[in-house]
């Protein structure tokens, strides 16, 4: 791989990886280390960026980096602040991050892969190592509990484009 | 609180993505560790080496080391000279003390 190959890959999924470590392990600094470690990984396994899935290859590589750090990771979140009457709307990102931080590890990884990597649930299973029924268990369980924690913010549901899809 | 219904919750996760990005210098570090600087390489680097150049090179110093043991010292003939004068002296450990 190429010098300008590699940084077409690292440009294109750097923020999706940092964020994705991030998620995981509630610390920015063990999100660029992360990062930082997949990236070389990627280059010292001589992956060939002809073959498809370089963001599915760093994920994964994300993935069990993130978990070899943080045996058992949870995050305790004070969800009083999450449910507090919203003080505007740039707070959404922050609330929503919060509640989804929140969530069980691997809820939250399917969260992250489906709503905003937009990975389908066989490829997160494939990557989780998981069968796809218990990908869409997890999805179940963690939007269940983004419904309820995510509630007071339903005014911006209606006010951030008039209508609801 | 009534909880949110399934579509109001893809638009709150659609519009509260987290836009975060790192930090400049991950950017360096992953570059750098890209592009490694000449020296480091003689510190950190390797070479690959195929099997059968390690195999070639030991057999080649096997044989030197052969060639080298079995290699007759060079003899003088000419600085051999006969003995001029065999006299067999029995010393008794006591006289040696003495």
């Amino acid at each position: 791989m190429d010098e300008s190959e590699f940084e077409d890959i690292y440009r294109a999924h750097r923020d999706s990886v940092y964020r994705y470590a991030r998620l995981l392990t509630g610390s920015p600094e063990a999100a660029e280390d992360i990062a930082h470690e997949c990236f070389l990984a990627l280059v010292k396994g001589n992956f060939q960026a002809g073959r498809s899935g370089a963001r599915a290859y760093l994920l994964g590589a994300a993935r069990r980096q993130a978990f070899k750090r943080y045996r058992g990771l949870e995050r305790e979140v004070e969800l009083v602040e999450v449910v507090a009457a919203p003080s505007g709307e740039s707070d959404l990102p922050a609330a929503v991050a919060a509640a989804v931080a929140a969530l069980p590890p691997l809820q939250r990884e399917a969260m992250l892969l489906f709503s905003w990597e937009g990975f389908s649930l066989e490829e997160i299973a494939e990557m989780t190592n998981a069968e796809v029924g218990t990908i869409k268990s997890r999805l179940s369980r963690a939007r269940e509990t983004l419904r309820r924690t995510l509630a007071p913010y339903r005014e911006y549901v209606g006010g951030t484009n008039g209508t609801v899809a | 609180m009534e909880p949110l219904r399934d579509d109001e919750l893809d638009v709150l996760l659609r519009e509260g993505e987290p836009r975060w990005r790192p930090s400049p210098r991950l950017d360096r570090r992953v570059m750098s560790g890209y592009r490694p600087r000449p020296w480091e390489w003689l510190w950190r680097g390797s070479v690959r080496v195929p099997v059968p150049v390690i195999l070639g090179l030991f057999l080649a110093f096997l044989w030197w080391q052969r060639a080298r043991g079995t290699a007759p010292a060079e003899i003088d003939m000419n600085q051999f000279r006969p003995v001029e004068q065999l006299e067999i002296k029995l010393v008794r450990s006591g006289d040696a003390k003495r």
